[in-house]
């Protein structure tokens, strides 16, 4: 037995064996008028007071219509004026940023039959969510934004953020505008909403264009549709698809380029084969519908360099960054922050993280933001403690400023590191 | 006799496996089918996840009782599978944090771990034993990354789906997930 991953699934498959065919105890179901199954001690493990209940449905619903009121009208009658740029710090750091929090597990979903495309958006989730603007000199939160559903994914352009907002298995698109320093104003965007499963959201520096990926695999004409883009004025959209050459691959990370035209996504060829990642340009102004129509960035680097996560590319296209697993196979003690030119590929170290002993350090997450030219960068860093109490392991995380050569890390935005960031 | 359910089948939980669609009086009927086919399975799931057949068992009660008053609000039968083993790893993830809480007000952590194990150990042997007891260790969702992809064999999309993150965050959850397990296994040798 070779690898940790050996290891663990003989070891999974040897607890599952324990459970012989046909051991199934008899199924109990639910007496009709009682909510609760007995457990084994003979008492309802889980009655829930009707009163209860009726309190948290009303609570839901009264925050629901919280969440309506908050955004008058909630879809924008005509296209609302460009967003002011939010401030940057002196250091040219986005002065705000979203931040969501990952939600938790959810029942579902299921692959639709056959006959249907990809897998639906999953059956139960969060009623409403809400949203943090988080002020990046202080990690205090500036601001909330509260969202009527299960926020799929969040994205920022210099002016304004955004959010997919999944309710009743439709995403639907949001734009989240800071009043001033601590208010909010949220409106739904003229996009038509999708069915889709989505991936991936990125808007466009100016803020007047979402392009999102989906996770539809199968397509009935041999064809797949992976990505859309749209504007936030009028709702009109583009769609691209995937050659049915190509349709095992999906597309990861995306980020618009400053000329606000180009779009640069991660591609991986097929989810059975990690390895098989490269970076991929595509000029959403030239004609066409073929996703794969563009080029890959920096082919030769990717195929040399085991990256833990999506790379980036600047938005002036001209540095790729990405962090590199420095532990697993060269047993180093830390991982990487690389640079590379997307014009020769010429490698650049940016960060090492340091050594922690058996708990190891690392950073694993894509660069949460990137500066225009690629000079300065924000990534997450982990460095893992036990937890004496009872045998766990836990991580403290935190935000890394790489910038001129140095590491800064900023302990205020810790609470954030493990959630959903966007900078614009 | 009962099908023979594999990982595979678990992880697939396709339209075929699933039970056909019923009429509103067939509900009972239909969710004890897709017991007597899936039981096994999810009751492998939790065994996995959680080293106790007992608890194993109940988890999978409850999740099939919690499907039973859900059936008919299901956008369709053939995603009740999907729902149900989420709801199993729901289940598994609220015992082990109830178990941690209980460990940790009674003091008596070690020592009912040690016994854990002993018994785990009996059944499965040291060696495997070792890497289960590395996997409860390890936090909720980077567990539960571990188990949905190498024991249920799924893609990161699925896991994506199944969890309700990002591929991204799969990818990342699991890699932290495997040099975390990595770790501990060396520390505990």
């Amino acid at each position: 037995m070779n690898t940790l991953e050996d290891r663990l699934r003989a070891a999974t498959r040897a607890a599952a064996a324990t459970v012989a065919e046909g051991s199934a105890p008899p199924l109990t179901l639910p007496q009709p008028g009682r909510r609760g199954l007995p457990g084994r001690n003979g008492r309802p493990r889980w009655i829930v007071p009707l009163t209860a209940a009726a309190a948290v449905m009303a609570l839901i619903a009264a925050s629901i219509f919280v969440a309506h009121a908050a955004m008058p009208g909630t879809r924008r009658p005509a296209p609302a004026p460009p967003a002011a740029p939010l401030p940057r710090l002196a250091d040219g750091l986005p002065a705000y940023f979203l931040e969501s929090s990952i939600s938790d597990l959810v029942p579902g979903p299921e692959p639709r039959p056959a006959g249907e495309s990809g897998s639906p958006i999953p059956v139960r989730l969060p009623s409403h969510e809400t949203l943090r603007v988080v002020a990046t000199a202080t990690g205090k939160v500036a601001a909330t934004a509260t969202l009527p559903g299960y926020v799929a994914a969040i994205a920022a352009s210099r002016g304004a953020f955004f959010a997919a907002v999944v309710r009743d298995n439709l995403a639907r698109f949001y734009e989240i505008r800071l009043n001033g320093s601590t208010a909010t104003a949220v409106s739904e965007l003229p996009i038509r909403p999708d069915t889709a499963p989505l991936a991936f959201l990125a808007a466009s520096p100016d803020g007047t264009k979402l392009a999102y990926s989906t996770q539809v695999v199968h397509g009935a004409s041999g064809k797949v549709q992976n990505l859309v883009v749209a504007s936030t004025a009028r709702g009109g959209q583009r769609e691209w698809l995937t050659p049915a050459q190509d349709s095992q691959g999906s597309i990861g990370l995306m980020n618009w380029l400053a000329d606000g035209r180009t779009l640069a996504f991660d591609w991986t060829a097929s989810p059975e084969t990690p390895d098989a990642f490269s970076l991929r340009l595509l000029d959403t102004a030239a004609p066409g519908t073929d996703l794969m129509r563009g080029r890959a960035v920096l082919p030769s680097v990717y195929q040399a360099r085991p990256f833990n996560e999506f790379p980036t590319l600047s938005p002036n296209g001209q540095v790729v960054v990405g962090t590199a697993n420095g532990s697993a196979a060269s047993r180093a003690p830390g991982d990487s922050v690389l640079a590379f030119s997307a014009a020769t590929g010429e490698e650049t170290v940016l960060y090492r993280a340091a050594p922690n002993g058996p708990n190891g350090t690392g950073c694993y997450s894509p660069p949460v933001w990137i500066s225009r030219t690629g000079g300065a960068v924000l990534v997450t860093c982990f460095r893992g403690h036990e937890f004496k109490t009872v045998p766990h392991m836990r991580y403290v995380v935190n935000v890394v400023l790489i910038r001129h050569g140095q590491a800064t890390v900023l302990p205020w935005l810790d609470d954030t590191a493990e959630g959903v960031t966007a900078f614009p | 006799m009962e099908p023979k359910l594999t990982a595979d089948d678990i992880r697939r939980g396709d339209a075929a496996a699933g039970p056909p669609r019923p009429r509103a009086c067939d509900t009972e009927t239909s969710v004890t089918a897709l017991y007597q086919a899936h039981a096994v399975g999810l009751i492998r799931l939790a065994v996995v996840m959680l080293g106790d057949r007992a608890g194993a068992e109940d988890v999978v009660q409850e999740a099939f009782a919690g499907l039973y008053r859900r059936w008919n609000h299901l956008s369709g039968p053939d995603r009740a599978l999907g729902y149900v083993r989420a709801s199993v790893l729901n289940g598994c993830r609220s015992r082990l944090r109830a178990r941690v809480r209980d460990e940790r007000l009674a003091a008596a952590s070690p020592a009912t771990l040690a016994a854990a194990s002993a018994e785990e150990m009996v059944l499965v042997g040291e060696e495997h034993a070792e890497v289960l007891a590395a996997l409860r260790r390890l936090p909720d969702r980077q567990r539960e990354a571990l188990v949905l992809r190498y024991f249920l064999d799924m893609s990161e999309p699925e896991i994506a789906a199944s969890m309700g993150i990002g591929q991204g965050t799969v990818k990342s959850t699991t890699s932290r997930a495997l040099a975390a397990l990595g770790r501990l296994l060396e520390e505990s040798r």
